[in-house]
Order: structure tokens, then C-alpha cells, then sequence
């Protein structure tokens, strides 16, 4: 046995530590207890105003930076999506005194004089439009208001939006900082790709904008063999380093953007009986996952590859929404339809002609608090809603 | 002096007070901050903890015997033990009563457990505070931590009217 070796001391040993202040006045621990706050937008709002301290605390970028990363994972906030009489609109999907309201969102004074933008999706706390009227891309920071416009790469010629099928808009400040968790990502470093159709038909063309250098990258291409007769962009999921988008041809398809490795692929879908209603999701295991909803049956698929690189869908779960949705009366329901998507939450936005329904698919919790009036396309919206206020406000409509 | 019982090492804590606190080494251990005087060989007498009264230090210990990793029967390391699902929602229930103490007694235990770095003390007593926070209203947050709001009442209105959603 070994035995400790024993040193003579005249007293016992004293804790080598300065005298504590009341806990607190002092700035280190309160920082600790702040970060517990949950990430809800009115949290952090809500301590800013109990005194300048805890405000100079909870604005600090350090801290919400700390903040971030203590969550991972930026509230949902709600939704985007296209009203016949005014336009694009926000609807809060949170309870009070979280509900932020729609005005807060509303679109910059030139996106909503122009009317020619069309809304392709959310991811990081960005929105993306597509110019209607010239070939370029808008991206667009709800929160604080500003926006960017980017013209459609030169190797794209002269396309106009329609023949832009697929486009996404990542934040890019994780390119070069590790340490970077999304939810509060500005305009400063995004990344935007662009996928079109061939003049032939039997191909598609991607292209990977970076703000930081402000360059377009070089065209990578991929052929189909199926033509597009009718297009209804859908917003993309992503999925690791590789963005995915559902291809609404007749049979349906999904196309895979791998960024990182710059390659473009289509993905078949599993077989099933066509006439259904498909969204990609992301699965439990960051997989590539697909959700076919035909009336009141929901398939989860999941895409497994096995170690000799042979990709097969596997049918993962059904669920009867009757059983989930309307437990415990007989509701006649004429139609259903995925609207929206957010890979994060892993939730969906269900349309029905019996409502709509945020769902949480891994729980099958439900919420129909709130009242979308769109029949359209949703564009869920996520952010921790921070820095902006932090930073001192909105600017609306400012370009960059 | 550190002594044995029933095989096990033990160390007396000290509080300014006076009052001394003979516990297991694992339990003293708990906290990271006396664990590291223990591993650097500088604490096999007692220790004498400062700033922390006897009161609050033998409520720490209640804390830390009831949370020490029970060693398994193999003699593995006590981190090496995974408790059970039963275990930790015993555990859940025991935090729960544990923390249903005043105001003062509590920011006393985050002292306390900042000062010492016991983890899960820490969690549990700032968790605590911040539902507290959430749970309440403004008025409310800044009488129970005894904070003054320094603002101006003009200040204040227009922090409120910019983001009137946040104060519903």
C-alpha cells in the first residue's frame, strides 16, 4: 500500500480565496446564473431592464455568445408566409410574452413596394427572396432589418428567377470560427447557393456565393432525366455539410448539395404510390429522412447507407394523425398538407381543411394556438433574438 | 486529523465559526475546489474553509453526502457507476426539498458552491433563482434580490415601449 506522504503543518490549511461578496453583487456569478435563462426572446429582455447592470451584463457579445452555446439551439419564433392581401407576414407561433408580433418582421419598405419577391426559405435567422424583375438574390435579416442583394452568378447568363429551381441561405461565420452557434447570425458572412435547369433539360447547375469574398464559385453540374414542366421551389433542409431540396417534377426527386465536398447528386424517393404530399427532414441520427404524407398517414423514411456505401429507404414510422390530432371526436377532414419544415425543432407546419398544426414529430406534441391564414408555402423563422436589441435596435430596410 | 472509520478516509472541514465537520474524504471531494488540495497533498490534516458558516458548510455536506457516487461492488471507480433511472429521479426529489430555503440561505448556498465548485450545487441553486426570475415580475425580481433599478423612469419606458411584446 502506498502511503501518503504527511507533511507537518502548525494550523490546518485555509482555503486560499479572497472574501466572497453577496452573490449577487458579484458580476462572475450572476453571469453564471443569467446563462440558465432560457433562450425565449423575452428572457434577456426582460433582466436588461431590472437594472443597468444586469443590462451591461446580458448585452455583453461575450455573454450571448456564452448564451448561444449554452442553448444550441435557437427558439422558433414562427413563421413567414404569403397572405393574398398584404403580402408576405409573420405569424408568432410562441405564447406571451414571447409573442413577438408580426409588424416587427414586416418586410423592408422596397421588398414590399416592388412585390416582385418571391420567398424561398429561413435558415440562421436569414431570410431569402428571389428578385421576380432582375436576376438576383435578396437576403434579408429579419431582426435587424438590413439586406443584401446579390446578383445571379454570370455563368448563370441571362436566367431570370423561374428558372432558378432550388436556392438556400446559410450562415457562413462558422467557415472560419469553430465556435460559432447560430441564432443570431448577421449579414456579415452568409453563404447562397443557386441551382438551375440546363437549356437541355437534362441537367442542373449549382453555384455557391460566399459574402466574405463576395465571389461566386465555380458551376458544378449533374444530369436528370426528368423534365421540369411545372416548378414549386421548396425550402431546403440541411443536413451536415449538405443542403437537400425535394424536386416537385412529376415522380419527385430530391437533389443534394454537398458544400463541402462540392457535389450535386439526385436522390430517388422511395417507391410509393405517387399523389402524396413529401417533405425532406432531417432524422434523429442527422441522416436524410423523408416525411410522405397521403390524407391522414404520415410515413417517416429514413436513408440508410451501409458500409459498402449502398443507400436504401427504410420505412421508419406511421403515424395515423387521426389518432394524434383528433383523439377523442369523429372529424371529417378533407384535405392535408405539409406547408412547412424546420430540421432544428423537427417540426412540421400541417395544413388540413380542420385546421393548422405545428407538430413536433419525435414527440407528436401538437399546437394549434395559433391562426395561419395561408394556404401557401410557411417559412419558419428561428433566432435567439439577442443581439439585436444588445446592439442598440432595429434599422429598417437599410442595405448593405 | 484525518482519520479512519469503517475503512474509509476521513477529513474534518472547519468553519470560521468553530464548528468542525469530520466527513468522508469522497464527500469532501465532491467539491472540486478541496479535491484539488487533497490531490496536491496539501489538505491531509483538517481544513479551515473561510466565509462560510457553519450553518451554510453543514447544509453543503448534507448536499455532498447525498450526492457522492456510491463506490460499486467491484471496487471501480465511483465516476465508473452509473446510476439508475430510479436513482436519479430520487435524487430529483431529495434537490427539490432540499432547496426549499429562504432567500438568504440560498444565495448563501451559491456562494457557497461557487467558492467550493460543486457542480451540481451550483446548477441547482442558480436554476432555482433564475425560475424565480422567470417566474416573476420586474417589481418583483428587484425586490427579491434587494437590486435598485437604476433607471430612470423615462429610461425604463422606453427599453418597455420598444419591445412592449416582451413585458405582456
Amino acid at each position: 500500500m502506498v502511503r501518503r506522504r504527511r507533511r507537518r503543518r502548525l494550523a490546518s490549511p485555509i482555503m486560499p480565496l479572497p472574501a466572497p461578496a453577496p452573490p449577487l453583487d458579484n458580476d462572475d456569478l450572476l453571469r453564471e446564473i443569467l446563462l440558465l435563462l432560457p433562450p425565449q426572446p423575452s428572457s434577456l429582455l426582460r433582466a436588461s431592464v431590472v437594472c443597468k447592470r444586469w443590462r451591461r451584463l446580458v448585452s455583453d457579445p461575450r455573454f450571448l455568445r456564452r448564451f448561444r452555446a449554452h442553448h444550441r439551439r435557437p427558439p422558433l419564433l414562427g413563421c413567414f408566409s404569403y397572405d393574398q392581401d398584404i403580402g408576405y407576414v409573420f405569424t408568432p407561433t410562441l405564447d406571451p410574452p414571447d409573442r413577438i408580433p408580426a409588424a416587427r418582421f414586416s418586410l423592408p419598405q422596397r421588398c414590399r413596394d416592388e412585390g416582385g419577391l418571391d420567398f424561398v426559405e429561413c435558415h440562421h435567422g436569414l431570410a431569402l427572396f428571389l428578385n421576380k424583375k432582375q436576376p438576383e438574390a435578396v437576403v434579408w435579416n429579419p431582426i435587424s432589418g438590413h439586406q443584401h442583394r446579390v446578383a445571379f452568378p454570370p455563368e448563370f447568363g441571362d436566367a431570370r428567377e423561374r428558372e432558378i429551381l432550388c436556392a438556400a441561405v446559410l450562415c457562413a461565420a462558422g467557415d472560419d470560427d469553430p465556435g460559432h452557434v447560430h441564432g443570431d447570425c448577421g449579414l456579415s458572412s452568409f453563404k447562397l447557393a443557386l441551382v438551375r435547369g440546363g437549356q437541355d433539360h437534362a441537367s442542373l447547375f449549382v453555384c455557391l456565393y460566399k459574402s466574405k469574398s463576395g465571389l461566386w464559385g465555380n458551376v458544378i453540374s449533374t444530369t436528370k432525366d426528368w423534365y421540369t414542366l411545372f416548378y414549386w421551389r421548396k425550402s431546403s433542409v440541411l443536413i451536415g455539410n449538405a443542403l437537400y431540396w425535394w424536386c416537385c417534377q412529376i415522380e419527385g426527386c430530391i437533389l443534394e448539395f454537398d458544400f463541402k465536398m462540392q457535389k450535386l447528386v439526385t436522390i430517388e424517393k422511395p417507391v410509393d404510390g405517387g399523389c402524396s404530399n413529401y417533405q425532406i427532414m432531417r432524422t434523429e441520427e442527422s441522416s436524410l429522412g423523408l416525411i410522405i404524407l397521403t390524407e391522414l398517414t404520415m410515413q417517416l423514411w429514413e436513408r440508410k447507407v451501409s458500409s459498402d456505401d449502398v443507400a436504401t429507404w427504410v420505412l421508419q414510422k406511421t403515424i395515423e394523425l387521426t389518432k394524434h390530432l383528433w383523439p377523442r371526436q369523429s372529424v371529417q377532414v378533407f384535405w392535408t398538407r405539409i406547408h412547412g419544415y424546420e430540421e432544428d425543432h423537427n417540426v412540421i407546419f400541417l395544413g388540413t381543411s380542420s385546421g393548422s398544426f405545428m407538430i413536433q414529430l419525435d414527440s407528436m406534441q401538437f399546437n394549434n394556438r395559433f391562426q395561419f391564414k395561408s394556404i401557401f408555402t410557411h417559412f419558419p423563422y428561428t433566432s435567439f433574438y439577442a443581439a439585436d436589441w444588445a446592439a442598440g435596435g432595429r434599422d429598417d430596410g437599410t442595405e448593405m | 486529523m484525518a482519520t479512519r472509520e469503517a475503512g474509509k478516509k476521513m477529513i474534518m472541514l472547519k468553519s470560521p465559526d468553530g464548528m468542525e465537520f469530520e466527513v468522508e474524504e469522497a464527500v469532501a471531494m465532491e467539491s472540486q475546489t478541496i479535491r484539488k488540495m487533497i490531490e496536491d497533498d496539501c489538505a491531509d490534516t483538517a481544513i479551515l474553509i473561510p466565509n462560510i458558516n457553519s450553518k451554510i458548510l453543514s447544509r453543503v455536506i448534507e448536499y455532498c453526502n447525498k450526492h457522492v457516487p456510491t463506490t460499486g461492488a467491484t471496487g471501480a471507480a465511483a465516476s465508473d457507476t452509473v446510476a439508475p433511472a430510479a436513482l436519479a429521479e430520487d435524487l430529483k426529489i431529495w434537490d427539490a426539498e432540499f432547496i426549499k430555503v429562504n432567500r438568504a440561505t440560498r444565495f448563501d448556498l451559491i456562494q457557497a458552491a461557487s467558492y467550493l465548485n460543486i457542480k451540481g450545487l451550483l446548477d441547482l441553486t442558480s436554476q432555482t433563482t433564475i425560475d424565480t426570475i422567470s417566474d416573476n415580475s420586474l417589481e418583483e425580481i428587484r425586490s427579491f434580490l434587494s437590486t435598485k433599478n437604476d433607471y430612470l423612469p423615462e429610461e425604463e419606458q422606453t427599453i418597455r415601449r420598444e419591445n412592449q411584446w416582451a413585458f405582456q
